[in-house]
């Protein structure tokens, strides 16, 4: 005791409240000394300097694949320029060649002539911008000196750093840490962006390093108002203990709600799931309770290995379904770009309309076998619960394709040993508008459908929401859309098979509500969607949701069914 | 060689999407490309340039392009600063 409270405020990053002992990380900027290499190592430093550049596009370029939010993706493609910045690749080459610096000192030397300038000139944009290409400079370095940051980190500190990288950022949630301080850090940067999404509070912009001398003072931080207070004064704990007390009374209104059937007011079942990607988001699904996944993405895996590895791939679709349950577990067949493929150097002029999903696929036979191998292995220690989902069908041949493709891995299997599940079923993923403009015929070959929105929406409307020009042409609720919506649903409806929707629109509580309207009783969608979905499904009727359908169908435009919906929304929640 | 006069009109300056959006519009063309502010001088197709130009709202800056395509490297490019780079 004895130690007088100071109080330290910053930037609201990611909310929350939060309390614990603080941890200060080890200083975190890579520092490299001055070192020559002899004049016959040039070289090979200039092939170390090249290789450290190439990885790191690479580990930029696998992170946008990840990513699907479009600012996440300016950012990361904006790092990629710094990478291959033609300016620093020369100056790089020529402290190597002419001054005979090591690879390692040259990046460090040229990259920090520009991080200089930018912080010299004091502006926060700047300070931003050279964050990021400190990020970068280190990325490389450790390219070559493969060597690794953050120690262990104890569970529930409140962590104080300068700045973290992508992957420090991972290590810290897997830790458990309970709040993230950092002296520097944009509301833009990686680590706020993943802060945010594994709920982690978060304040950005705090000077704590003059103030802060040692690990273990108590903290208390208010990440919803940007304000931490070190070694709180008991009326300052008794505020937070009352703050806390509020939001646990909110959390277990949520918790009520999640621990309720799923029944709309007027007593109608459904069904919601998750999308999934990493093992690490499965506690958020018991935590929500979502019934099973509904989308398993299976990208992360193959582009974090660059080549299908069958076993890895069978651990996690087995690990996967050993933590659901009983649930069903959907898994949609890898959904990749040709560019991303090992080996091929492609550059398509429109890629959305180009060799991706069941066309790469299908090319390349070699991976849907090994994929369906890892597959139906998994299903067989698993009976009843698998079911495939195939991508970017545009032609029912492509499916029939894939069937064929899926009876012969199985007669494979079979003859190997393994007990192939009698029936998995196969569905289709309605992105295309052909398939939903030919959904009688879709549904005869197909054991199920699930409406994939976010590309449904940008092919129909023929616009990417990533370009800012055209992007608010990119309209979830545009009546277009919803009809080929309903055509499916019609379709799907007259041949007896299933219909689900595992696109953006399943997470937004009042569109959620209009795929009630239109029959659907299978929605799948991030964990942390659910309660809010389910509010609003449990609190109003079906036939509430089929006003709210039928204004958005009858919309002469995107920007009235919006309105509508935002109308039925704003009266829904009072 | 061409060389244009032309001031930054867009409300955030030359920095972040906008410095990466010039600089992917220059890459595209054969021809060199340099930005002039004051007296200082940066390869236009170098984000980490145009980034420490630091070209504020207002700034004047010197436009050169020179190579086979520089007419339609300074068209392009002044096309790009005259609708404010897409952005307010």
């Amino acid at each position: 005791m004895g130690n007088k409270m100071f109080k330290l405020t910053g930037r609201p990053a990611s909310p929350g409240i939060a309390r614990g002992e603080a941890w200060i990380t080890r200083e975190n900027r890579i520092h490299v000394r001055q070192s020559r290499v002899e004049e016959d190592k040039i070289p090979q430093e200039l092939e170390a300097f090249q290789s450290a550049r190439a990885h790191a596009e690479k580990q930029l370029l696998k992170l946008i694949e990840l990513q699907s939010d479009e600012t996440v993706h300016e950012i990361l493609e904006a790092q990629i320029q710094i990478i291959n910045d033609p300016e620093i690749q020369s100056k790089i080459e020529s402290y190597i060649r002419d001054e005979q610096f090591s690879a390692e000192y040259s990046i460090f030397k040229a990259y920090n002539e520009y991080i200089e300038l930018l912080d010299q000139s004091g502006q926060s944009w700047a300070i931003d911008r050279s964050i990021d290409i400190t990020s970068v400079r280190d990325s490389m370095i450790r390219g070559i000196s493969g060597e690794q940051r953050v120690s262990r980190a104890p569970k529930g500190a409140v962590i104080f750093t300068e700045e973290l990288s992508p992957a420090d950022l991972l290590e810290l949630h897997q830790a458990g840490v309970s709040a993230i301080i950092m002296q520097r850090g944009g509301i833009t940067s990686h680590a706020v962006i993943l802060a945010q999404s594994f709920g982690i509070p978060c304040i950005i912009g705090v000077t704590w390093r003059e103030h802060l001398k040692e690990s273990r003072a108590p903290v208390i931080a208010d990440a919803d108002a940007g304000e931490l207070f070190v070694y709180p004064t008991e009326s300052i704990q008794r505020t937070f203990q009352q703050k806390l007390r509020e939001k646990e009374l909110h959390k277990e209104e949520d918790n009520r709600l999640i621990q309720a059937p799923n029944k709309t007011g007027c007593g109608t079942s459904f069904i919601l799931r998750a999308n999934v990607e990493f093992l690490e988001e499965l506690p958020r699904v018991g935590q929500f309770r979502a019934e099973g996944i509904g989308l398993l993405r299976t990208e992360a895996l193959f582009l974090q290995d660059g080549y299908f590895d069958t076993e890895k791939h069978l651990e996690f679709y087995n690990e996967i379904l050993e933590k659901t349950g009983d649930q069903p577990v959907t898994i949609r067949l890898l959904d990749i770009g040709g560019d991303k493929l090992p080996g091929y150097d492609i550059r398509e002029a429109n890629p959305f309309l180009g060799w991706r999903g069941i066309r790469v696929l299908l090319d390349e036979r070699r991976l849907l076998e090994q994929q369906l191998r890892s597959i139906l292995r998994a299903a067989a220690a698993h009976p009843g619960r698998v079911r495939i989902l195939v991508p970017m069908v545009s032609d029912l041949t492509e499916f029939e394709e894939f069937q064929k493709e899926y009876d012969r891995v199985a007669s494979l299997l079979e003859a190997e040993g393994v007990t192939v599940d009698e029936r998995i079923p196969a569905g289709l993923m309605v992105e295309v508008p052909a398939i939903a403009l030919k959904a009688h015929e879709a549904a005869q070959v197909a054991d199920f459908f699930s409406i994939g929105s976010n590309d449904l929406t940008q092919y129909t409307l023929a616009a990417d929401r990533g370009n800012e020009r055209v992007a608010s042409l990119y309209q979830t609720s545009h009546p277009a859309v919803w009809r080929l919506i309903k055509m499916a649903c019609e379709a799907a409806d007259q041949a007896g098979i299933p219909i689900h929707v595992c696109g953006e629109i399943a997470g937004k509580p009042p569109l959620a509500a209009a795929l009630l309207g239109m029959g659907i009783r299978e929605l799948s969608m991030n964990p942390a969607s659910i309660p809010g979905v389910k509010k609003v499904l449990c609190r109003h009727k079906i036939s509430d949701f089929k006003e709210l359908l039928a204004s958005i169908l009858d919309s002469t435009d995107g920007a009235m069914a919006e309105e509508a919906v935002g109308q039925w929304f704003t009266n829904a929640a009072e | 060689m061409i060389k244009r006069k032309i001031s930054v009109r867009n409300e955030s300056g030359l920095h972040a999407r906008p410095a990466a959006e010039l600089v992917k519009l220059a890459s595209r063309f054969e021809s060199d490309f340099i930005l002039q502010l004051q007296g200082y001088k940066v390869n236009g197709k170098s984000i980490l340039g145009v980034m420490t130009l630091a070209a504020e709202c207002g700034a004047e800056l010197e436009l050169i392009t020179e190579g086979p395509d520089e007419e339609d490297a300074m068209d392009a490019i002044t096309e790009l600063f005259d609708n404010k780079f897409n952005t307010d």
